[in-house]
Parts: structure tokens; C-alpha cells; sequence
């Protein structure tokens, strides 16, 4: 009787030989002690991350106080204040705008000086008036007074440095 | 390849030491009997753990095309092979001659009463150079164009050594045999 000796290998069946107890911990020791590049990058990049996310926190948190404050602001401050003191912000710098303009056009002395005081006495009503608007802002009435005052020494100024344009015209024709 | 062990195989390659740990317990009786097979007990652990180490450090080249358990055969022979090569076994032979020409290449006939123990013994007898080839070869089923591969020797070497293995191997078992019957 023969056998083809190639048969008895196909099964692949264990020879009996037993791994040390400890073979499990070794290698596992041994898989660490082979990967700590691996291992720090993956740390580094974990810390990375919650480095971002503590900065991108932060900056949001910051964000988010600095708004409310302005909303705070805002709310406190009544909507029809805060545009009569735009309003009258942009006048006042258009007056005196005028004003400049008006000195340097203006050879009259007599002429500047009466101005000067119809000017300073709208300005003393509308300082009055001013102080009624503080006590009362919901006030229309105050409200347009205001505005009217503004106008006036706007449109006197205008009007005046017309005037002299004119005349200076006339002298050159 | 079941689902399971695919998704467990990426888990190894993205770095999962857990993942890396159940592959070991699946596959590291097998390989420590492959390795068995080629060093004594001691070194063949070490040469064990140390292709399982290789394996995961490559793992990217590894594709379905094999099963793992056949590409991790391969890492083990081949660090036993290398470990071999370190105590300086030699694998090619000065002479190579083609003595007998008219031999049956596949001629693995043998008595039906030799036991498979009997013949790892007498494997083990061999010079170490024809032992090689002839457990890649009988042993572990790899063709002589994998074996000179994996030795680096040229594939009519390989048959050559596998040939002469053979025939000493039927000697060896031949006295065996009748030793057993006296």
C-alpha cells in the first residue's frame, strides 16, 4: 500500500505546541513599544483640537458678551435720542462749516458781529429747549423745535453767504 | 473574507491596538505552529510576535487578493527563513547536477503505514539546506516559483534541493519503516 505523503499536509492541523502563558502581555508590550510615533502624533493632534476649540470657544463667548452689551446700550438709550443727537451732530458741524465759510467771505466787521450774536442767541434757545427735551423726549412739540432751530442758523448762514456772492458778483461785473 | 474580519483589518490600519490585539489571538497559534516548524521554540515565538509587529506596519500593502491569514503565513516564513539565514545556514548548493534525469518529479508515494510524526522526524534529519525547501514545499504547499522567492535561490535549484530531499526522505523513512517491523 502507498500514500502520497503530499495528502498528509493538506489538512493543516496543529502540533501541539503551546505558547508560553505570558505570550499575550509580551506582545502587546512589545505592539506599544513599536508604535509611539504613532501614538504622540495622534496625542498631539487630540491636543491640537482641543486647543481649537478652547480658542474658537473663547473668541465666540466674546463675541456674544461684547453684542448683548451694545443691545444693552441701545436699549437704554431711547431710538428718538440717539437720532436727534446724530441729527444734531450733522448740524451743528454743517453751522459751523457755514460759519467758516461765511468769516472768510465776509469783509464787514459790523455785518459778522450781528451774526455772531443772532447766532448766540438761537443757540441759548436751543440750549433751553434742549433741556425740555431732556425732561420729556417723547415730546413732538420739543422735538421740532429743536430741529427748527438748527435749520434756521443753518439757512441764515446760507442765506447770508448768497447775499454776499451776489454782491461781490455785481462789483466784479 | 467574512465582513467582520475586513472591518476589524481596518481597524489595524488605522491604528486600532484593540483591533490589533484580536487579530493576534485569532491568528497566533497558527503562525507559532508555521514558525515551530523552522526554529526551536524560544526563537519561533519571538519570530511569531515579531512578523505579527511587520504585519501591521505594512498593513496597507496587504490586499484582498489573499486571505490574511495566507499573507501572514508569508511574513512569518519569510522572518524564519531570514532568522535561518542569520545563523548562517546555507541554502545553495556548490554542485548543483542533474543526476537522475529519468526520476518522477511528483513520485511523493510512500507506505501507507508512515504516520505523519515519522515523517516530520525524518524532515528533520535532512541537510538543512534540502529541509527548507522541502517543508515550504510539502509542508506549507508553496510551488517552486514561491519557494525560490522565498529563499532567493533559483527555481532549478529549487527543484533540484526538493529532489534530493525526496529521495533521502525515502531512504530515511525506508529504514525507519523497517526498523519498526524488527
Amino acid at each position: 500500500m502507498k500514500q502520497d505523503i503530499r495528502d498528509l499536509f493538506k489538512d493543516d492541523e496543529a502540533s501541539g505546541k503551546q505558547l508560553p502563558e505570558n505570550h499575550r502581555q509580551e506582545f502587546y508590550d512589545q505592539l506599544k513599544a513599536s508604535r509611539p510615533r504613532r501614538t504622540s502624533k495622534l496625542n498631539t493632534n487630540y491636543l491640537f483640537k482641543v486647543a481649537v476649540m478652547v480658542v474658537l470657544f473663547m473668541g465666540l463667548a466674546l463675541i456674544v458678551f461684547t453684542t448683548t452689551d451694545k443691545v444693552i446700550e441701545v436699549i437704554v438709550e431711547s431710538p428718538i435720542e440717539t437720532q436727534i443727537d446724530a441729527l444734531e451732530q450733522q448740524y451743528l458741524a454743517n453751522i459751523d462749516e457755514e460759519w467758516q465759510n461765511f468769516i472768510s467771505v465776509a469783509n464787514d466787521e459790523k455785518l459778522v458781529n450781528r451774526y455772531r450774536d443772532k447766532l448766540d442767541d438761537l443757540d441759548n434757545d436751543y440750549q433751553e429747549v434742549s433741556k425740555q427735551f431732556k425732561a420729556d423726549n417723547n415730546n413732538i412739540l420739543v422735538i421740532e423745535t429743536l430741529v427748527d432751530n438748527l435749520k434756521t442758523r443753518l439757512q441764515l448762514l446760507k442765506d447770508i453767504q448768497e447775499h454776499i456772492n451776489l454782491l461781490n458778483q455785481k462789483r466784479t461785473l | 473574507m467574512s465582513k467582520t474580519h475586513s472591518i476589524l483589518i481596518n481597524r489595524c490600519k488605522k491604528g486600532d491596538e484593540k483591533a490589533m490585539m484580536q487579530i493576534y489571538d485569532m491568528y497566533c497559534d497558527a503562525m507559532y505552529q508555521i514558525s515551530c516548524r523552522y526554529l526551536n521554540e524560544e526563537d519561533a515565538k519571538d519570530a511569531m510576535q515579531e512578523s505579527f509587529i511587520k504585519a501591521f506596519n505594512k498593513l496597507n500593502s496587504f490586499t484582498e487578493d489573499f486571505t490574511f491569514g495566507s499573507w501572514l503565513k508569508r511574513i512569518v516564513i519569510n522572518h524564519c527563513i531570514d532568522e535561518l539565514k542569520k545563523k548562517r545556514l546555507e541554502f545553495v548548493e556548490s554542485e548543483i547536477t542533474n543526476l537522475s534525469i529519468e526520476d518522477n518529479e511528483n513520485d511523493w508515494n510512500f507506505d501507507a503505514a508512515i504516520t505523519k510524526q515519522q515523517v516530520f522526524d525524518a524532515i528533520g534529519k535532512l541537510p538543512s539546506k534540502h529541509q527548507i525547501v522541502v517543508k515550504l514545499y510539502l509542508i506549507e504547499g508553496y510551488d517552486h516559483e514561491e519557494i525560490s522567492n522565498i529563499i532567493d535561490i533559483p527555481i532549478k535549484t529549487s527543484r533540484t534541493h526538493l529532489r534530493r530531499g525526496r529521495i533521502q526522505l525515502q531512504e530515511l523513512l525506508k529504514t525507519h519503516y523497517n526498523e519498526a517491523r524488527y
